[in-house]
C-alpha cells in the first residue's frame, strides 16, 4: 500500500502541524488504574502503578489471589508478566516481518504476531479489557484498489474563513502504492485563498500536470470540519455542509458518490 | 597542513574555525540547481556545506558504482568542488549509516538479504528497524563481511574524495559512521548477539583476563574457552560477586559500539582519507552506557551530539548540552534540527529558535544545522529545494550566526562551580540491571528514573548503587538548579579535565580503582571532591583495595552539628564524604544547599523561577549572560547579576537597566535572550 520509492516533498510545516492537531482527540479518556507487575517465579522484580507510580517491596507473594493484590494496591486492574515477556514479544513480532511485503503489512504481521503473544503471557485481573483479534489489511486494500485508482491523487484541503489554507495533503498512488505525499506547498497555493470551487480546479489542473489528476478532493471551512468531527451522522452533515457551500466533494467518481449516498441511507 | 579540534573550533592551518554548518543533500536536488542552491547557501555566512554521500545511493549493483557517470544528481566531486569555489569548507559523512530518511538508510538492499551479516536478538531473531517506508532488518557491525562489502564502495569512493581533501580540495572532516547506538535500540540484552558479536565478546575477555583461570576467579566458576561464555540475556546476579559478569558485558557493549568505529576509521585512512578531522554524531542521548564520549574520542577527533528538540524540551536539551559540553573535547551539534522529518513530532521555527538557545546557552561549541537545504521526506528548512529563500527562518539563522562571530562567541567561557561526575562503573551496573530489554531506554532518558526501569535488589549492600548513584546526583542537580548554581554533567572516564575544582560523584562502598584515582586526584591537585553516600572500600573486583581508605583522616564537620557531611583535608585539596542519601526532597535539598553555602558555591546571575541564566565570559572582559524562560507563559524575570551592568539583547537590540539586585526583564514564554552585559 506504501512505495519504498514514495516521494514525500514539498511539505508545508504548518500545513503538516495542523493536520496532526485536527485529528487529535479532544476527548479526555479516563484510564483504568493497572498495576504491572514483572515477575521471577515468585519474586516480584518491578511493580508499578499507572497513578501511583512505582510501588517497590511490593510483598506479591501474600497474596493469595490476584483479586486481593488489586485490592491491596488499589489498582482497577493487575497486568502481570515474567521476566522475559518483552524479549519474546519482540523476538515473535520481529521473526515475523517478511522484507518483501511493504510497510503496512510489515506492521500488521508484527502487530499480529505480538498481539497473539501477549494474549497468552499477560496475566489480567479482571480479565482485560482490551480485545485482540488478528487484523488484516485485504478488506482496506480493496476498498482502496475499489475508490481510489492508479494514478490519481486524493486532496484534502481545510480552509479558514478567509479561504485561506489551514491544512492540506495531496496523495498520488501507482501500481497499487501510495507513492506521493505532498501538500499545496509544491504547487504554491499553500498561502494564497483557496475558494472551494475554483480552488480545487487549479489545483487539479497544476497536480495533473506535474504528478497525476485528482480523483477525489475534499475541500472544507475549518469550523464545518470540526462540527462534521463532532456530529453523529458525518455524511449526512457533510452533505448538507455541501449545500450550504461549506464543504466541497469534487471530484467524485461515480463509485464514491454511490458509497456515500449509500452510507447515508444507513444512517452514517 | 594540520587539521584538529580547538577549543572554538576546528583549527585548520593555525586559524580557528567556528564549527558553523549546513547541510545540503546534492543526490536528492536537480543538478541544474545546484548554483544558485549553493549560492544561496553561501549567504548564510557558515563556515562548512556537510553532506552526506550514501552507499545506497551510488551503488549500481556489488561493485559498480556512479559518482554521476550516468545521473548528473550523484556528481558528488563537481558538488564538492561547487561549494569549495564559494570559498566554504566541506564535512563528508559516507556512512555506511546514513539515515536521512533514506529507505533501508542508506544501506544497499543487498545486505538484508545476507542473514550471516545481520545483527540477532538475545533470543535469536534478526532485528527490525520499523521505519517508513519500510522496515528492514539491521546489520551487524562486529560483522567483517559487512564491513568489507562496505569496503568495496570506499574502494569507489576514495578516488572521488581524496584529491578533493585539504589543502589540496575544500574536504576538512568526515564522520565516521552515523548516529552509532544499536540503531537506537541501547536496551543491553537487545542486540547484538550474532555469532560475529558473540567473538568480539570472547576476544574481549580474553584481553581482560589474559588466562581462563582468570576469567574463573573472577566469575566464580570455570569455563573451558573463553568462547564458551556465554552472552548475558538478563540479569541475574544473587550477590554483589556476580556484579563483575554484568559490568563486563556492559562495558563490552561500549566496545561493541566503538570497535566496529575504530575499523571504519582504519578503512577510511587505508584509502588515503587522511590528516583532516574525524568525528562522530550520538543521537540525542546524555553519553551514558553504552554511548561513551571518551572512547569515541579515542577513536575520532570529536564526539558531538544531534538535536531535533522541541521547545517543550527544555531540560532534555540543557542535559545533553551539558552533558556533552563537560565531556567532548569540542562540544558540537552535527544534526541540529532546521526543520524536520515527517514522522516526528512537528518541529516550527520557534522550535528551532528555543532549542538553538538552549544548546548554545549551555555551552554547545558548534552547531551544523540539518538541513540547510530542504529535500524530499524534509520540510521547514531555509532554503527550498529550488534555492528560494524561507526569509524568517533564514534571517534567523543569519543573525545568530553573525552574532556567534561577530562577538567570538565560542572563545567565551560558561564557567561552571560544580561537576557532578557520573561514575562509570555504576551506570554500567544501571544498564546492566535494565528489565525492559528490548525496551530502549533511549525513550526515558530524560523522564524516569533507574528506580522505574532497573533491578531493585540490594545484594547485601547498604545501598543499591545502580539507582542511589542517580538519587545522590539528582539530589545535588536539583539544589544547583534552585539556587542558580552553573554546573556541568561530567563522567568518571572522562578524559577531559573537569570544568570545574568542586566535582561530586556518587561513591559506594565498592568502586573501581580508575575513579577512585581520578576523584583523589582531582582533590590531591587542590580541588574539592564530594563523594557519597559510602566511602569505597573494595575495587571493581569487589576486593579490599580503596585509595580512600586511611588517606581520609581528622575529619573536621563541614555543617555545624552536622556528623553526615565531613571534610578532609587531601594533598592541596579537600574530600567531602556525605554520609548517606537523604529520603525526602526536602532534606535532601536542605542538606545540599548547606554545603553550597560551605564551601562557597554560589549562584551567578540569579534568576526569578521559572527563569534561568547563563553566564559566559572572555579573558579580555567581555561577558554574555542568556536568560530563558523554558514555561508556557510570559514571565517579568527578575535578574540578581551581583553588578552594575547595562545588558543589551543582541538580537532585537532592546536595552535593560537595573541594579544589581533586581534587574527586571521581560520574557515571553518560551524564548532565550542573548544579552551582552556591559559594565
Amino acid at each position: 500500500m506504501i512505495s519504498e520509492r514514495i516521494r514525500i516533498a514539498d511539505i508545508d510545516g504548518r500545513h503538516w502541524k495542523n493536520l496532526i492537531e485536527i485529528f487529535r482527540s479532544a476527548r479526555k479518556f479516563q484510564m483504568p488504574s493497572i498495576l504491572f507487575c514483572m515477575m521471577r517465579g515468585s519474586e516480584c522484580l518491578k511493580a508499578i502503578h499507572s497513578q501511583r507510580g512505582l510501588m517497590p517491596d511490593l510483598p506479591t507473594g501474600n497474596f493469595h489471589s490476584m483479586e486481593e493484590l488489586a485490592q491491596y494496591a488499589g489498582a482497577d486492574y493487575v497486568a502481570i508478566v515474567e521476566e522475559m515477556f518483552f524479549q519474546e514479544l519482540f523476538a515473535r513480532s520481529q521473526a515475523a516481518i517478511h522484507y518483501e511485503d511493504d510497510y503496512p503489512e510489515q506492521l500488521l504481521s508484527m502487530i499480529n504476531a505480538g498481539a497473539e503473544y501477549s494474549k497468552n503471557n499477560i496475566r489480567w485481573h479482571p480479565k482485560r479489557p482490551y480485545k485482540i483479534g488478528a487484523l488484516s489489511l485485504d478488506k482496506v486494500k480493496k476498498a482502496v484498489k475499489w475508490a481510489w485508482r492508479d494514478n490519481t491523487c486524493l486532496a484534502f484541503i481545510l480552509t479558514d474563513e478567509d479561504n485561506l489554507p489551514y491544512t492540506s495533503v495531496i496523495l498520488g498512488k501507482s501500481e497499487g502504492r501510495i507513492d506521493l505525499f505532498t501538500t499545496l506547498l509544491a504547487f504554491d497555493l499553500h498561502e494564497r485563498p483557496f475558494p472551494l470551487r475554483t480552488g480545487m480546479l487549479t489545483l487539479n489542473r497544476l497536480c495533473s500536470k506535474r504528478y497525476y489528476p485528482i480523483s477525489i478532493g475534499i475541500t472544507m471551512h475549518l469550523a464545518t470540519f470540526y462540527e462534521m468531527k463532532a456530529a453523529k451522522r458525518m455524511l449526512t452533515f457533510f452533505d448538507v455542509s455541501q449545500t450550504r457551500e461549506r464543504a466541497l466533494l469534487w471530484p467524485a467518481p461515480r463509485l464514491v458518490r454511490i458509497a456515500m449516498w449509500l452510507g447515508k441511507f444507513f444512517g452514517l | 597542513m594540520s587539521i584538529y579540534p580547538g577549543l572554538s573550533g576546528i583549527v585548520i592551518d593555525g586559524r580557528e574555525v567556528p564549527w558553523l554548518g549546513g547541510t545540503i543533500h546534492y543526490w536528492r536536488l536537480e543538478r541544474e540547481e545546484w548554483d544558485h542552491i549553493l549560492d544561496a547557501a553561501a549567504g548564510f555566512g557558515l563556515s562548512f556545506i556537510e553532506t552526506y554521500i550514501p552507499w545506497s545511493v551510488h551503488e549500481i549493483e556489488r561493485g559498480r558504482f556512479d559518482f554521476g557517470q550516468s545521473d548528473p544528481k550523484k556528481d558528488v566531486g563537481t558538488f564538492i568542488d561547487m561549494i569549495g569555489e564559494r570559498g566554504l569548507y566541506v564535512m563528508v559523512r559516507p556512512g555506511p549509516h546514513i539515515n536521512a530518511e533514506l529507505t533501508g538508510f542508506g544501506y544497499p538492499e543487498r545486505i538484508f538479504a545476507r542473514e550471516e551479516m545481520l545483527s540477532r536478538s538475545a533470543l535469536g531473531s534478526l532485528i527490525w528497524l520499523p521505519v517508513l517506508p519500510k522496515a528492514f532488518p539491521c546489520p551487524s557491525y562486529a560483522d567483517n563481511k559487512f564491513l568489507n562489502e562496505f569496503g568495496l564502495y570506499l574502494d569507489a569512493l576514495a578516488p572521488v574524495l581524496v584529491p578533493r581533501l585539504y589543502p589540496q580540495g575544500p574536504v576538512v572532516a568526515c564522520q565516521v559512521d552515523n548516529e552509532m547506538s544499536y540503531f537506537f535500540r541501547t536496551a543491553i540484552y537487545d542486540h547484538d548477539y550474532s555469532k560475529s558479536a558473540a567473538a568480539m565478546w570472547s576476544v574481549f575477555l580474553q584481553e581482560r583476563y589474559g588466562a581462563l583461570e582468570n576469567l574463573g576467579r573472577a566469575y566464580g566458576k570455570n569455563f573451558s574457552s573463553f568462547e564458551s561464555v556465554p552472552m548475558p540475556v538478563r540479569f541475574e546476579a544473587q550477590e554483589l560477586a556476580d556484579f563483575r559478569y554484568y559490568l563486563d558485558f556492559a562495558e563490552f557493549k561500549e566496545e561493541l559500539m566503538v570497535r566496529p568505529l575504530a575499523e571504519l576509521k582504519n578503512m577510511l585512512v587505508d584509502r588515503g582519507i587522511d590528516r583532516i578531522l574525524f568525528f562522530h554524531n550520538y543521537p540525542m542521548t546524555r553519553g551514558k552506557t553504552p554511548f561513551s564520549y571518551p572512547k569515541t574520542e579515542a577513536v575520532v577527533d570529536v564526539s558531538g551530539v544531534d538535536s531535533y528538540h522541541r521547545k517543550k524540551n527544555y531540560v532534555s536539551i540543557k542535559k545533553m548540552s551539558l552533558s556533552v559540553a563537560a565531556q567532548s573535547r569540542l562540544p558540537v551539534i552535527p544534526e541540529f534540527g532546521a526543520g524536520c522529518y515527517l514522522f516526528w513530532p512537528p518541529l516550527d521555527l520557534d522550535d528551532h529558535k528555543f532549542a538553538a538557545m538552549t544548546a548554545l546557552m549551555h555551552g554547545i561549541k558548534g552547531i551544523n544545522f540539518y538541513m540547510l537545504v530542504e529535500r524530499e521526506r524534509w520540510y521547514g528548512s531555509p532554503i527550498d529545494r529550488h534555492g528560494h529563500i524561507r526569509t524568517e527562518h533564514a534571517d534567523f539563522i543569519k543573525k545568530l550566526v553573525s552574532t556567534l562571530n561577530e562577538h567570538r562567541f565560542f572563545s567565551m567561557k560558561r564557567e561552571a562551580k560544580i561537576s557532578f561526575v557520573s561514575a562509570r562503573v555504576y551506570d554500567r551496573l544501571e544498564k546492566a540491571s535494565y528489565l525492559f530489554s528490548p525496551i530502549t531506554p533511549i525513550a526515558f532518558e530524560f523522564s524516569v528514573g533507574p528506580e522505574y526501569l532497573c533491578h531493585e535488589g540490594r545484594f547485601g549492600q547498604n545501598f543499591r548503587p545502580q539507582i542511589d548513584h542517580h538519587r545522590f546526583l539528582e539530589a545535588g542537580i536539583l539544589c544547583a538548579d534552585r539556587h542558580a548554581i552553573p554546573y556541568v554533567l561530567a563522567d568518571s572516564d572522562q578524559n577531559v579535565p573537569f570544568a570545574s575544582s568542586v566535582i561530586a560523584c556518587p561513591t559506594f562502598d565498592w568502586l573501581d580503582i580508575a575513579a577512585q584515582k581520578k576523584l583523589m586526584e582531582h582533590a590531591e591537585a587542590g580541588g574539592i571532591a564530594i563523594i557519597g553516600p559510602e566511602m569505597p572500600c573494595l575495587d571493581e573486583h569487589f576486593e579490599e583495595q580503596s585509595l580512600f581508605e586511611g588517606r581520609l583522616v581528622s575529619p573536621e564537620m563541614l555543617i555545624h552539628k552536622n556528623p553526615d557531611a565531613l571534610l578532609f583535608s587531601v594533598g592541596k585539596g579537600k574530600v567531602l564524604l556525605v554520609l548517606g542519601i537523604p529520603d525526602s526532597e526536602e532534606i535532601a535539598d536542605s542538606l545540599w544547599s548547606s554545603i553550597f553555602q560551605a564551601l562557597n558555591i554560589d549562584s551567578v546571575f540569579l534568576a526569578s523561577s521559572p527563569c534561568e541564566t547563563s553566564l559566559f565570559q572572555a579573558d579580555d572582559g567581555r561577558r554574555i549572560v542568556f536568560v530563558a524562560n523554558p514555561s508556557e507563559t510570559s514571565q517579568l524575570a527578575f535578574l540578581k547579576p551581583g553588578f552594575h551592568c547595562r545588558l543589551s539583547d543582541l538580537f532585537t537590540g532592546e536595552e535593560f537597566f537595573g541594579t544589581p539586585d533586581a534587574f527586571p526583564i521581560m520574557m515571553p514564554a518560551f524564548t532565550v535572550r542573548m544579552l551582552k552585559a556591559e559594565l
